[in-house]
């Protein structure tokens, strides 16, 4: 073929042949030759020029990484490969974001017309995700509720009412009656104690502040405890104690610190964009001279505290860092340990110190404004003296106890504290960050963080750039309360201080006669015991009469229509009788629906607009991508309906918009927006949308005025803010504005750690997050992609303790624990708790320490709750999910 | 008393050895070796390669293909993913000979020597394999072992290298930046990372001793989304608008 005759042909053989990779044609030839092959193009799903353009943060992980969604509809033409004729502005195929990846795109209905709709994560983000990182948020779109797709086939969409076996859909006013009317009956008969909500707190700010309304400012009760906790408190009370809020970093703090200290900290596995990112990541160079390694060059260096060789952990092994693979439970020797090697070697920021922390006089202002802190609160003085004089926090002994290596130990504190050559060639202690989570505060709890909290104020951090004590996160925080929760009408203490309720304890004596789970797996990863658990709530609900059947229900036959009174005679009737009406409030059907009296169809993420705040405080708006499912409602219409139905005001908001400037009054602390809704109201706007405009950057909080502007604040405890401003803004939170060392110590530890010690042929078994699920796993079940990543629960465990058992690399096993509850809780004593998985053998575990997946399917069979005591810790009253133990068996 | 709520796994061992295989894979566990994933993250920055033998890069060179598959309707490789797309074929001299319809991989030889890569249009940077047992799903050749995929991490396009693939295993990665790892037996599974995506895998032939590339299956990073790769289709509109038009149950 001449030269001319290729140029000649028609455009649609010549962009075969163009493309063979071996051709000399004009780009401009090649780039109109699309593959319109008589009727069989493949038609693109690129945005038209046009498309509607909405973003959102993740459904997923604390980072809340950002994203653009674009949306148009199936009958429009769809956007071409070229820059202009796209709304991404991209030229395809592009070797930058956004790619469009199979699993970015869904179809789903917006004003009941069918839509295409591509999620992708943010390439223009420069805060949080820089350039469009991501990890299980890339599969959002197929997140979304999309009738075409069998996976979803059990989505719930309509209220649900169980008659014997079967649940039975009924119309949202029958709903609503059956629970507003059965709840006055309890809270009227047996008082707010009666009605207890289990409720997730990272589900909007819109849905919480609208049921803690509900519970403590209407109901006034008691019986509230958060989605993982077994009763309201805080989760990390040894960070306050020491007056450090647990998000009080900013993402670039732990970028530009030379040294981080991840203290149970899964961060690849379930933050992993902050790991990527952030963690690991050079220090900036604005951030002043790094420190350098004997060949000169910059250093970044971690220190992995974990029983668990995770993906951190390797990575600080590879670049200079240390994994500290500690026994289960001991870290606040190891913490102490490490605190007393900086001690002994002067190491410790003396000037901060002295600056920053409280002297003696100053303590005892703290001691009394704060109970916990008048138990626990230490000056540097008391706390050194404890650290340097007991025996248990010498190398040797510490070595013992915590499995670590003496000269790891001594390893750690030097990454941490000694003073070392930096570009310049200066010599300067390290600015080290330290970061906290479940591995540290739901093992021995206040101890755990107190230690940490100490050891961090120690080498002087807490209230400076890349200097600073913070939690990685979980879920995102969507918790904003209404109302203070009503501690005095809490029958329960803690060391004789007032506590909140323990929720499932009540629930186990059989003391709750309304239980409404909202978003949770409360009977799974929610609860420690959970096998126990499910079956007390099984008694109290199925297996307690009056039962509601078809000839309750509909004694007129079938089309006869339901009998409410009727139904709620009967469940009225159970609850006198000492059973329990259950409410599940959910999106998809899980172990509760089993128990639940009445089922209902709840929105999620993109189904509704609503706010939340990520790691870094970055408040965003959630976009509305699609309409609500079936029948489902928003949890803040469901609850305003059933409040008001209860008799009670304040209810009668008509959009979350409403709730998101009400709200604004009581958001305080680290969530203070008050002044986003402040400069809306100036300019006559409402402040979702005001909050919308700010895309995936959102507003990093707490929010103040200063000349009509909204003031971010990158750093809530911040030495130069509090300098500036006497303390008014960038304090730590004390009444002084000064940390407070906090008592971590082994003798708050060694009983409970006795008592959960693993015997009689028992290994630990800690649990973990994985990178490939998401918690419950609820979305992972119903996308494909992520399902053929974890089709089933694993145990790892050594290859010694596996050899040792006779198992091999991939049999099916069951862990199992007598007598995992508490002893005090009659129901329940004696019962045994076990849970199935397939055998992983792996060296990242050690000898005698096996770790499960651990909300597996967020069914009760799989969790590895199951194996983890119902007791509580004496001083904050918080479940040791981390250290469950049993024996490994065959299936 | 006793509250068992759990035992309600797999039974058969079978099944479980299957799931382990999957797992191996995704973990980079051996059954026997204990070379597992975090051992192939420490080897990252002294990684030998995998294979057993030298990568090796197949060459464009048109003249040396001998034969080839018949002519293909036009739904095939370079179509697909060339829709609309931009220039990609440029500076290369056009053979007048060669089909428009594949691209010649490498030998059987070649392969068995170790991984070879070659260059499609459209889709970019691929690998071809020969792997020591065959594929679960995707091979090619008598013993369905040669499969071939594209290189390009489907998270946010990182170049996987050569020395990442492991014949053995069925190994492919993980990605240096950000750990995603991939399953050659079983169609470019992604079985551990941040990917929202399998791997973008490449169709072959084998006609006698030759390799060739006739079609891509999947997405390859960058490549537009068509209907053809999305998991959304057409068929899913028209479901979807079926059952739009009842009432929800």
């Amino acid at each position: 073929m001449s030269k001319n005759d290729r140029l000649n042909m028609d455009r649609r053989r010549f962009a075969r042949l163009a493309l063979t990779g071996a051709a000399t044609v004009p780009l401009a030839r090649v780039a109109t030759a699309r593959a319109e092959s008589d009727g069989d193009n493949p038609r693109l799903f690129i945005p038209p020029v046009g498309a509607e353009e909405l973003t959102s943060a993740c459904a997923f992980c604390i980072v809340g990484c950002g994203y653009r969604i674009y949306r148009w509809p199936v009958e429009d033409e769809p956007g071409g490969p070229k820059a202009a004729d796209n709304a991404l502005g991209v030229d395809f195929p592009t070797t930058a974001m956004p790619w469009i990846s199979p699993n970015q795109h869904n179809v789903v209905e917006v004003g009941g017309r069918l839509h295409h709709v591509v999620v992708v994560p943010d390439w223009k983000a420069t805060v949080v995700n820089p350039f469009g990182d991501h990890s299980l948020g890339g599969t959002l779109a197929r997140r979304l509720y999309s009738a075409g797709d069998e996976l979803k086939h059990d989505r719930l969409l309509r209220p649900q009412l169980r008659l014997g076996d079967e649940l039975r859909p009924i119309e949202w006013d029958e709903a609503i009656e059956i629970a507003a009317r059965v709840g006055r009956h309890v809270v009227d008969t047996d008082g707010p104690r009666a009605l207890g909500l289990k409720t997730y707190t990272y589900q909007f700010y819109e849905n919480t502040y609208a049921i803690t309304k509900l519970a403590f400012e209407a109901i006034k009760t008691p019986c509230w405890a958060p989605h993982d906790q077994p009763r309201s408190g805080p989760s990390t009370p040894g960070l306050s104690v020491a007056g450090i809020d647990a998000f009080s970093a900013g993402y670039s703090d732990w970028r530009d610190a030379d040294t981080v200290c991840l203290s149970g900290v899964a961060v690849y596995e379930a933050r992993g964009v902050l790991f990527d990112n952030w963690v690991k990541l050079l220090p900036d160079a604005d951030a002043g001279p790094r420190l350098v390694d004997d060949e000169d060059k910059p250093v970044k260096t971690l220190v992995v505290i974990n029983p668990r060789r995770d993906v951190a952990a390797q990575w600080a092994e590879d670049h200079g860092g240390i994994h500290l693979q500690l026994l289960p439970g001991t870290d606040t020797v190891l913490n102490n340990a490490i605190a007393r090697v900086i001690l002994e070697q002067g190491w410790h920021d003396q000037a901060f110190i002295e600056e920053h922390v409280v002297d003696e006089d100053e303590l005892e202002v703290e001691k009394e404004t704060n109970a916990l802190r008048e138990a626990y609160g230490m000056d540097f003085a008391q706390w050194s003296e404890m650290v340097l004089s007991d025996d248990r926090y010498a190398l040797d002994q510490a070595e013992q106890i915590t499995g670590v290596a003496a000269t790891d130990i001594e390893r750690a504190a030097a990454l941490l504290a000694q003073p070392r050559r930096d570009e310049s060639g200066e010599t300067r202690r390290p600015r080290a960050s330290f970061m906290l989570e479940k591995g540290n505060y739901w093992s021995h709890n206040f101890p755990n963080s107190a230690s940490l909290a100490s050891l961090g104020l120690l080498c002087g951090a807490g209230n400076r750039p890349g200097q600073m004590i913070s939690r990685g996160g979980g879920h995102q925080r969507g918790m904003m309360r209404a109302a203070p929760y009503p501690t005095d009408a809490s029958p329960h203490t803690l060391e004789g201080r007032p506590a909140g309720l323990n929720l499932d304890q009540w629930v186990i004596e059989g003391n709750l006669r309304l239980a409404w789970a909202i978003g949770c797996t409360w009977a799974g990863g929610g609860t420690a015991s959970a096998g126990p658990l499910f079956v007390r709530m099984r008694q109290l609900t199925r297996e307690t009469g009056p039962q509601l059947d078809k000839s309750i229900a509909y004694p007129a036959g079938p089309d006869g229509g339901l009998d409410v009174e009727a139904v709620i005679d009967a469940l009225i009737a159970r609850a006198d009788a000492g059973g329990m009406v259950m409410i599940q409030q959910d999106i998809y059907p899980q172990d509760l629906t089993l128990l639940a009296d009445l089922v209902l169809p709840a929105t999620s993420w993109g189904e509704g607009t609503f706010t939340r705040m990520q790691g870094e405080r970055r408040l965003r708006y959630y976009s509305q991508i699609t309409d609500a499912p079936g029948e489902a409602r928003d949890d803040w219409a469901i609850v305003a309906a059933i409040a008001q139905r209860m008799g009670y005001a304040g209810f009668d908001w008509s959009s979350s918009a409403e709730i998101f400037e009400e709200a604004a009054a009581v958001s305080g602390g680290t969530q203070a927006y008050g002044a986003l809704v402040e400069h809306a109201r100036a300019q006559g706007r409402s402040a979702h949308e005001v909050l919308a405009e700010r895309g995936t950057d959102g507003y990093q909080c707490p929010l103040r005025l200063e000349d009509g502007a909204v003031i971010e604040t990158p750093r809530f405890h911040d030495a130069v803010l509090a300098a500036q401003t006497g303390g008014e803004r960038g304090a730590f939170g004390t009444s002084t504005g000064k940390a407070v060392f906090a008592r971590g110590d082994w003798d708050d530890v060694v009983e409970r750690q006795e008592l959960l010690q693993p015997r009689d042929g028992e290994l630990w078994v800690i649990n973990r997050r994985d990178s490939r699920t998401w918690s419950a796993m609820v979305e992972d079940r119903r996308i494909r992609h992520r399902m053929e990543q974890m089709p089933d629960n694993l145990l790892e465990v050594s290859p010694q303790d596996a050899a040792a058992l006779g198992l091999a690399d991939g049999d099916s096993i069951k862990v199992r624990c007598d007598a995992v509850t508490d002893p005090t809780l009659a129901p329940v004593r004696g019962m045994s708790g076990e849970f199935s998985a397939i055998l992983e053998i792996t060296d990242r575990m050690m000898p005698g320490v096996t770790c499960a997946y651990f909300n597996f399917g967020g069914s009760v069979a799989h969790a590895a709750n199951n194996v983890v005591s119902n007791t509580t810790d004496p001083i904050n009253g918080m479940y040791s999910f981390k250290l469950g133990r049993g024996r490994i068996e065959p299936a | 008393m006793h509250a068992t709520l759990g035992a309600q796994g797999p039974s058969s061992r079978r099944f479980s050895r299957d799931l382990a295989n999957q797992r191996e894979i995704a973990l980079g566990v051996s059954l026997g070796s204990g070379n597992d994933f975090m051992t192939s993250i420490r080897r990252k920055s002294d990684r030998t390669p995998r294979s057993k033998h030298p990568a090796k890069t197949a060459t464009t060179d048109q003249t040396q293909r001998e034969g080839g598959p018949q002519a293909i309707s036009r739904r095939r490789l370079f179509e697909r993913v060339t829709a609309g797309a931009a220039a990609l074929a440029t500076g290369c001299a056009m053979d007048d000979n060669e089909s428009a319809d594949h691209v010649r991989v490498g030998s059987l030889d070649e392969l068995a020597a170790g991984p070879v890569e070659f260059d499609l249009p459209g889709t970019g940077r691929c690998f071809a394999a020969k792997l020591e047992e065959p594929a679960a799903a995707g091979g090619q050749g008598a013993d369905a072992s040669v499969v071939a995929f594209s290189t390009l991490c489907p998270h946010m396009g990182c170049p996987i290298g050569l020395d990442a693939v492991d014949v053995q295993t069925g190994r492919f990665g993980p990605c240096n930046c950000h750990q995603s790892l991939f399953d050659i037996r079983r169609n470019g599974r992604m079985v551990h990372g941040r990917a929202s995506s399998n791997l973008a895998q490449v169709e072959l032939r084998v006609e006698g001793d030759n390799v060739y590339a006739i079609r891509v299956s999947g997405l390859a990073f960058g490549a537009a989304l068509s209907n053809e790769t999305a998991l959304t289709t057409p068929l899913m509109v028209q479901e979807s608008q079926d059952r739009n038009a009842g009432t929800h149950e």
